[in-house]
């Protein structure tokens, strides 16, 4: 089930997802009618279904870029994986920021990064290691950046 | 492993060293002799001589649409056709399926894999084989590598309920969790659970005309399910993979259909959002594309069941990397 907190600003509406996006939303009901300019942040959405896809792409992805400006940011790999499956995933939204997962070498921990989407594209993807906050251990990007952010190399 | 239900030989349609030493793997976990075909008249002439062999197809190496080249594709797949059963035959390629689109056109194979082999892809094609040659190959246990320990017996729930969907997914992350499975892997097992029981209480049921009737419901609607729409989940371990499975009580699911969503390729193409039903469209795309490896079992009008295979893997990285497949058994 996904939740919504909704903060509305004299720019934009804020609204922050978290939980699973699945056939239980309705985001007409979370969200209410399309603003002109809305921020979604995505950190917290775990999981996706497809007619979790579906709804998202009712509310998101039919609106035009001169109705509405989308933002997405702070993407988790969840929904990073369906801007890579399907292409209109975000309509005419802007990707600006995605989590980027990282996984300790030494201790096993893991956890994710925030990375602004110019800024990739701008260092051509090319994502060191880091310092692991649990251990200080070298930590790296846990996945192909090829695949991951293939959403950017369109 | 009784003889009575393997033949002899694993017969590779490749000429490159990498397929032909898998061949050799899955050859001697199924207690056959590989055999390399370079010319599709060998490859002819193998297949006459054993009818029942297994075969492993390299259906993307350069010049295989080349009418000239000895392994075209029309060529073998035509060969194919006049000689084996598609069950037979596992077609080897780097891209995935979708990306691929010619070999769609004359489906002379039942499974695809990846060409990335490593352990356990050549037990588990192995126990594939093996599978599609019994009588029921529906067993969950077939697929999983004999144990000593209580791990090799599967677990069985039952799903009567519709709203029982989330519940069932979200166990599923819990089992894998266990395992020590990485949080992304159990996720996309968990997605793909969920759609797997979205198929069988929406758009398995027939009735005896053969119409669908859950399929318009809204997926959210809940309903008890009757004796017939009960919903079998189950799963089990195997070394360096668990398995979940699927299964309902209608067989309605052709391979025909399940190829059509695959061969999708909404990366390059936009998908457009069916509005006459309210499915999407998308489960068995996004399950394929997202790496998992499935294998559908339909007995026509009693029972399709959809395992998936998850790997045992402590990183995501080695899970873009690992072997996967899909698979199609009919009876």
């Amino acid at each position: 089930m996904l939740t919504a907190q909704v903060q509305e600003t004299d720019r934009a509406r804020i609204v922050k997802l978290a939980g699973v996006l699945d056939d239980t939303v309705d985001f007409e009901t979370l969200i209410g009618p399309m603003p002109r300019v809305i921020l979604v942040e995505c950190s917290q959405i775990t999981r996706v279904n497809s007619i979790g896809v579906k709804r998202w792409m009712q509310y998101f992805a039919l609106v035009p870029a001169s109705q509405a400006q989308i933002v997405y940011v702070d993407c988790s790999p969840a929904i990073v994986e369906q801007f890579n499956m399907v292409v209109n995933f975000g309509g005419a939204g802007r990707i600006r920021s995605v989590q980027a997962p990282f996984t300790c070498m030494g201790c096993d921990h893991r956890f994710v990064e925030i990375y602004m989407t110019e800024n990739l594209l701008k260092e051509k993807f090319n994502i060191g290691s880091r310092h692991c906050p649990k251990c200080k251990g070298e930590a790296v990007f846990d996945d192909h950046p090829a695949e991951y952010f293939s959403f950017l190399m369109r | 492993m009784s003889n009575s239900t393997v033949t002899s030989i694993c017969l590779v349609i490749s000429a490159r060293t990498e397929d032909l030493l898998f061949a050799e793997k899955v050859a001697l976990s199924c207690g056959r002799t590989p055999q390399q075909a370079t010319t599709v008249v060998a490859a002819r002439a193998f297949l006459a001589a054993h009818p029942d062999a297994v075969v492993l197809w390299d259906v993307d190496h350069p010049g295989i649409l080349e009418k000239a080249d000895p392994l075209s594709f029309q060529a073998v797949a035509q060969m194919l056709l006049e000689t084996t059963d598609p069950e037979r035959v596992f077609a080897i390629s780097k891209e995935p399926v979708s990306a691929i689109p010619y070999v769609f056109n004359i489906p002379a194979f039942g499974h695809h894999l990846f060409r990335k082999y490593d352990d356990p892809a050549a037990a588990i094609i192995a126990r594939i084989a093996i599978g599609c040659s019994r009588s029921d190959p529906s067993e969950l246990s077939h697929y999983l590598a004999p144990r000593a320990d209580d791990e090799s017996a599967v677990q069985k729930i039952m799903i009567r309920k519709s709203a029982h969907r989330r519940a069932a997914a979200d166990a599923i992350v819990t089992l894998v969790d266990k395992r020590g499975i990485h949080p992304r892997l159990a996720a996309l097992a968990a997605q793909a659970v969920d759609e797997l029981l979205m198929n069988a209480i929406f758009n398995a049921p027939v009735s005896p005309e053969g119409n669908t009737y859950r399929r318009l419901m809204d997926r959210a609607t809940a309903f008890d399910l009757s004796e017939r729409e009960t919903v079998t989940l189950e799963m089990g371990v195997s070394p360096g993979y668990v398995v979940v499975s699927v299964s309902d009580q209608f067989g309605s699911l052709q391979k025909k259909a399940a190829l059509s969503f695959i061969r999708k390729d909404y990366q390059r193409l936009d998908y457009k959002m069916r509005t006459n039903e309210p499915g999407a469209g998308l489960g068995i795309y996004g399950m394929v594309q997202s790496g998992l490896s499935l294998l559908f079992l339909t007995r026509a009008g009693i029972q399709t069941k959809v395992v998936v295979f998850v790997p045992q893997l402590k990183n995501f990285r080695d899970f873009r990397d690992s072997f996967r497949f899909v698979s199609f058994v009919s009876r």
